[in-house]
This record gives C-alpha cells, structure tokens and sequence, in this order.
C-alpha cells in the first residue's frame, strides 16, 4: 500500500518529463485542436477521433503520442455540447442532453452563453475527474491486486450485463452485441494451452483480430457509411462569437457540479456504460433536484453544466477501471487501452507498479489539455460555425482512406484492409439496424481475457471449487452481477408494459 | 402486407442462424493437449465458453424473435432509396479496400476519392474542382501523412 501511494511523488517528476519537452506541447495542441475538430462536427466524434490516430501514435514517442491522445479525447468529449447548442445535433452521442437546454438558449438569442456554459463545464467535468483519479487510483489498484483470476472473470462478466442492459430500450441487442464481440474476440490461438479457435486456415488469424483495425472498421468506416447513407445536410444558424462564461452562475451550481461530478464518475466506473448514460443521469438528478425544474428543457444553464460536467467526469472516470483492471469504462477508453498497448504498456494492476509515474503523467495530460480545450474553444469560435457548414459529402471519403491508411499501417499487411472491410460492415450493419457498439467493444476487449481467467481459476481451484466461489472480493463482484441482471430483466418487463399500453393508447 | 411483416420479424431468426454457426464452429475446435482430471476437463476446455457464448447468442436470438413478433421490438425500416445509396458506398467502399489490397494506394486512393465525391456530390457538377480534392487527398493521405509518420505505405 505505501508503495503504491509513493505513485503520487512522481508528479513533479511528470510535469517536468512531460511539459518539459516542447514536442509533447506540440502534440497536446495538435491533438485538442483534432479533438475540438471531431467533437463539433456531427458524425464525427471520439472515438472515431481515436480511432484515427491509433495509426499515427505507435510511430510517436510515449510521451508525445500520450499527449496526442489524450488531447483529443479530453477535447472531442468537451466540445460536442457546441454542436449541440447551436444545431441542435449533439456532435458526440454524450452530448445529447445538452440539446435540450443548449438549443433553447440558442433560440432565445443565448447562443454565446450556451457555447460558454458547455465549454466551461466540460472543463470542470474534466479537471475535477482527474483530481479524483489522480487521489482515488492507488486505492483502486490496491483492491485491484487483491483480485484473482475468478474476480476478473466475474468483474468482465459484470461489465458485459451492465453494457447490455443499459442499451436503452433493448437490452436484448445490447447483449446480443457484447456476446458477439464476446465470440470475436476468442479468434486465434488462446493463451492458456495454445490452441488455435476458428482462424479459418489464415496465419494472419492466429494472433486474433487487431482490435485496432477493429475500432477503425466499427467507428471509422462504418461510421462514414452511415452518416452518407441519408442526404441530409446541416443547416447552421447563430452568429459567431466568443463563448461568454458566467462564473456567478457557476458559483450557484458547486451543489449541483460536484453531484454531476460524482454521478459521471460513477458512471464511468461500471465497465461499458459510458458517457451517453451519464449525462443522461446527471441532468435527471439536476432536474430532480432544482428548484426550478419547470424551466428545464426551456434553457435552464443547470441542467446544461449538469450534463457536461457529468459527460466529461465520465469519461475520464473510464480510466478508473481500465487503468487497474485493464477493462475498459467506455468506447473512448477502450480505444485508449488499445493506443497503451500499441505504447508498449499493459494496463491492469501492476501497471502503475511497473510503470510509477504513468499516472501522474497521464493526469498533468488531462489537465493540460483541458484548459487547452478552453483556449482553443475561444480561439475557434469564430471558425466553429464556418467548420459546421463543411458537407459530409466532401469530408468523409477522405476519413474513410485515412482509415485504411491507418489500419494498413497498424499491422503493415494488406490483410489488415480485409479485417477492416469486415468490421466497416459490420458497424454499418449495426448501426442501421440499432445494435449499440460499445457492448460489441467491450466484448472483444474482455472475451479472452475472461476466458483466460476462467480457466485458469478453475484449473488453480480443481480440487476446491467452493474456496473460489467464496472468495470475499468474488462474492462481492458475484452479488453485484447477480443483483444487475435481476434488476435489467425487471426494468425490461417494465418497459415492455410501458410499450403495450403505449400501443393500447395509440390504438 | 404479410411480405412486410415477415421483413419486420427476420432479424430474430437471423441471430439465431448466426448463433447456430457460431456454436457449429465451437464445436470444432480441438481439445486442449493437456488433460485435467475429472468432470473440470470439460470445463476448461478451450472450447468451453466458445459453446457458452453461443448458446447464448441463440437463447438471445429466440427471446429477440419473440419480442419483434409481439411488436415490443420493430426492426428499422428504411426507404429504398437509402438502401440503394448506401449499398452503393459500400460497394465503392469494398471494391477501393480490394484494390488497395491488390495494386497499392495510389492509384485506388485517387479514384476512390473521385468517385465518391462525384457520386455524393452529382449535383454540383463542378467536377474540375472535386478533380481537385481528389489530387489534394490523395496527395495527403498517401505522401504526406505517411512521410510525416515514416509510414511504409505500399504504393503499387
């Protein structure tokens, strides 16, 4: 244990290592300013964002491909509230909630304001998330290092049951997603006794599908596919401006931003929900809790700082699990669990053992590139709008060749460019069809590491199965799987008697 | 009228075929080299939870029919015109990756990045300067990023 609390000695070391080389700046500016790019424009987003630079940053140095990454994804998770104030379209799925109130302010002639409030929360979602990382972490692994291969098990299998049943009003799809990506996953030859699952006589296959050609078939492709399937364009309206932040007003809300805080964090903390539920969540509690909740959804700024501060506590908060466990919280951070192997660390309970001072690195990156969101976010506001009006027609071929660039440079085999066509399907397929993708992630991500751990449990525990079963932490886990999947098959049959009457009402 | 709701149902079953194919593959999998005594050789065979996985994809599968056939799912429906376009990019999309598989980036880069914006942008007929566009992204995405990058792009 003091071992692992010395991990927070190393942030001198870090601020020094890190900001002291001024490439890494370069790179941190780079990828806020991609990041603010993808957030804002519709379609686009963090993940495919992400996604993008796994080809780039394997080529980078540590340091400077960590701050690429992490640039973007603090700024493209932070930016997607602007979209969704001055178009009503959420740049990022965990905007969504932002629409209602953002919009409202826009029509009111509040553009600038709205833009402010969602810059600003964004930011504080951010910051305070990364200070609760930064305490909360070495606690974290603590616990992590008491888990055994049967709680890492049943901790992926808790993720999986949770991503599903919260896949809105169809967790069925949901699990249906994750158990595919469950089966994807266990491509190639396993790691307990070598033996070799479906690779359909191709070497290529033996070591699996590269997940990160998998990210960029699923968000990269797929996603352009969708978006060009309808002729729609965006129409912009508003003037252009910089964001106008009320400090006052964010003063009243400390109440409200450490709840969203903690909600989002939360949140994030339970493998495969992600950022889209949270803001959801927090702008709920917000709601609940206001003294004003007839104004909400007419531009009141408290359920927007509610939602961006709750989105973006997230999906830092994702990192909770991925960093100590190795299972990722969300979407973006499985994508960043890919870009840590591709860097050459492996993350799980001995990362911050094998590698001290990732943590405090990784957190002088997010702060850094919070605040960068905040000079970029007024710096671009003049261009925001100007950025909005660029046809999907024109920019998505180019994004769908950097995909096949990137996923042939990941793996430097043309047969990178099949997998690719096979996912790019696949997502597109999933998406026309309302299969969410995060649970299909989380599941390839986690399927061979919970069958590893399955087997290799049952094989420690053969002559004492109930010792296994009775572990303090595994019944703990066990209890919570349990009490999760009861409460999903309630919520489903409640909404399916919701449905009907809905339908006997309708009818 | 029934075609439609036929169409409407067909994604349930579609799973469970999957589900089927995917516990057919499980079944082929070899067993492990190394026994474990007793009834716990079953279980961690490698192809365990290959099977358990697929059983429950099929069990999912039967619940997903039930709940499109009482109507408390509804497959997506789309207007033709949106299955042509889309299967249309898709195929562009398809024949570019065989391509580049094939013969390289460049000259896949190129076509595909004219096709596709000719196709998506037919109304503006103003194809000197989607000409234009094209050359622009073939240039960054095969020369200019992959130099920056120290990328060996396979060219040809």
């Amino acid at each position: 244990m003091e071992a692992l609390l010395t991990i927070w000695s190393y942030l001198p070391d870090a601020i020094s290592s890190y900001l002291g080389e001024p490439m890494v700046w370069v790179m941190l500016i780079l990828g806020t300013a991609l990041g603010y790019f993808v957030g804002v424009m519709p379609g686009l987003g963090p993940t495919m964002g992400m996604a993008l630079s796994l080809g780039i940053i394997y080529r980078l140095p540590v340091e400077q491909g960590m701050a690429l990454l992490i640039g973007i994804f603090v700024a493209a998770v932070g930016s997607g509230g602007i979209t969704a104030s001055l178009i009503n379209i959420p740049g990022t799925a965990a905007a969504a909630a932002t629409c209602l109130d953002g919009y409202a302010m826009v029509k009111q002639g509040r553009g600038r304001e709205a833009c402010g409030y969602s810059v600003f929360a964004s930011v504080i979602g951010t910051l305070m998330a990364t200070v609760f990382i930064f305490l909360i972490q070495p606690f974290v692994t603590t616990i992590a290092l008491k888990f055994g291969d049967w709680e890492t098990f049943l901790f992926c299998m808790f993720g999986l049951t949770v991503c599903g049943s919260l896949s809105g009003d169809r967790p069925v799809k949901g699990w249906l997603a994750a158990f595919i990506g469950f089966f994807i996953s266990m491509c190639g030859a396993e790691s307990v006794q070598s033996v070799v699952r479906y690779n359909f006589g191709r070497s290529e296959l033996l070591s699996g599908f590269n997940s990160t050609v998998a990210m960029l078939g699923l968000f990269g492709i797929g996603e352009v596919l969708y978006t060009l399937m309808n002729k729609q364009s965006t129409k912009v309206e508003g003037k252009a401006g910089l964001p106008i932040i009320k400090l006052g007003v964010f003063a009243q809300n400390i109440a409200n931003i450490i709840k969203s805080s903690l909600a989002g964090i939360w949140i994030g903390f339970i493998p495969g929900i992600g950022e889209s539920a949270a803001c959801w969540f927090s702008y709920d509690i917000a709601r609940r809790s206001s003294k004003s909740k007839e104004t909400f959804g007419k531009g009141n700024p408290e359920g927007m700082i509610a939602a961006e501060v709750a989105n973006n506590a997230s999906s830092v908060g994702a990192l909770i699990p991925a960093l100590s466990l190795g299972i990722p919280g969300s979407a973006t951070v499985a994508i960043f669990i890919s870009a840590m192997y591709l860097m050459g660390y492996r993350p799980g309970p001995t990362l911050v053992m094998e590698n001290p001072g990732i943590l405090s690195g990784i957190c002088v990156l997010f702060v850094v590139a919070a605040l960068g969101l905040l000079v970029i976010a007024f710096l671009a506001s003049s261009v925001t709008l100007r950025l909005l009006s660029i046809p999907e027609s024109v920019l998505m071929p180019l994004i769908a060749v950097f995909c096949a660039v990137g996923a042939y440079g990941t793996t430097n085999t043309p047969f990178s460019l099949v997998q690719l066509a096979f996912f790019g399907i696949l997502g597109l397929l999933m998406k026309i069809y309302n299969y969410p993708i995060a649970p299909l992630v989380l599941g390839m991500l986690v399927g061979n590491t919970a069958d590893t751990c399955l087997r290799r449990a049952l094989t420690q525990y053969a002559g004492n199965i109930s010792g296994m079963l009775l572990r303090p932490f595994g019944l703990a886990v066990l209890a919570a799987l349990i009490l999760v999947t009861i409460l999903s098959i309630r919520s489903d049959r409640k909404s399916k008697a919701a449905s009907k009457a809905t339908s006997k009402v309708g009818d | 009228m029934k075609n439609e709701k036929i169409g409407r149902c067909l994604e349930g079953p579609i799973m469970i075929v999957l589900g089927i194919v995917c516990l057919i593959l499980s079944l082929q999998i070899r067993n492990n080299p190394v026994k474990v005594p007793g009834f716990l050789n079953v279980l961690v065979q490698a192809k365990m939870l290959p099977i358990a996985v697929s059983v429950l994809v099929i069990i999912l599968g039967v619940i997903l029919t039930s709940q499109l056939k009482k109507g408390l799912l509804v497959t997506p429906s789309m207007p033709k015109e949106s299955w042509i376009r889309v299967l249309i990019l898709t195929l562009i999309t398809l024949v570019y990756l065989i391509a580049v598989y094939f013969t390289g980036f460049l000259i896949p880069t190129f076509v595909y990045c004219l096709v596709m914006l000719l196709y998506l942008n037919w109304k503006q007929k103003n194809s000197i300067l989607l000409l234009a566009v094209a050359a622009v992204y073939t240039a960054v995405t095969v020369f200019l990023v992959p130099w920056m990058l120290n990328l060996n792009l396979m060219l040809f």
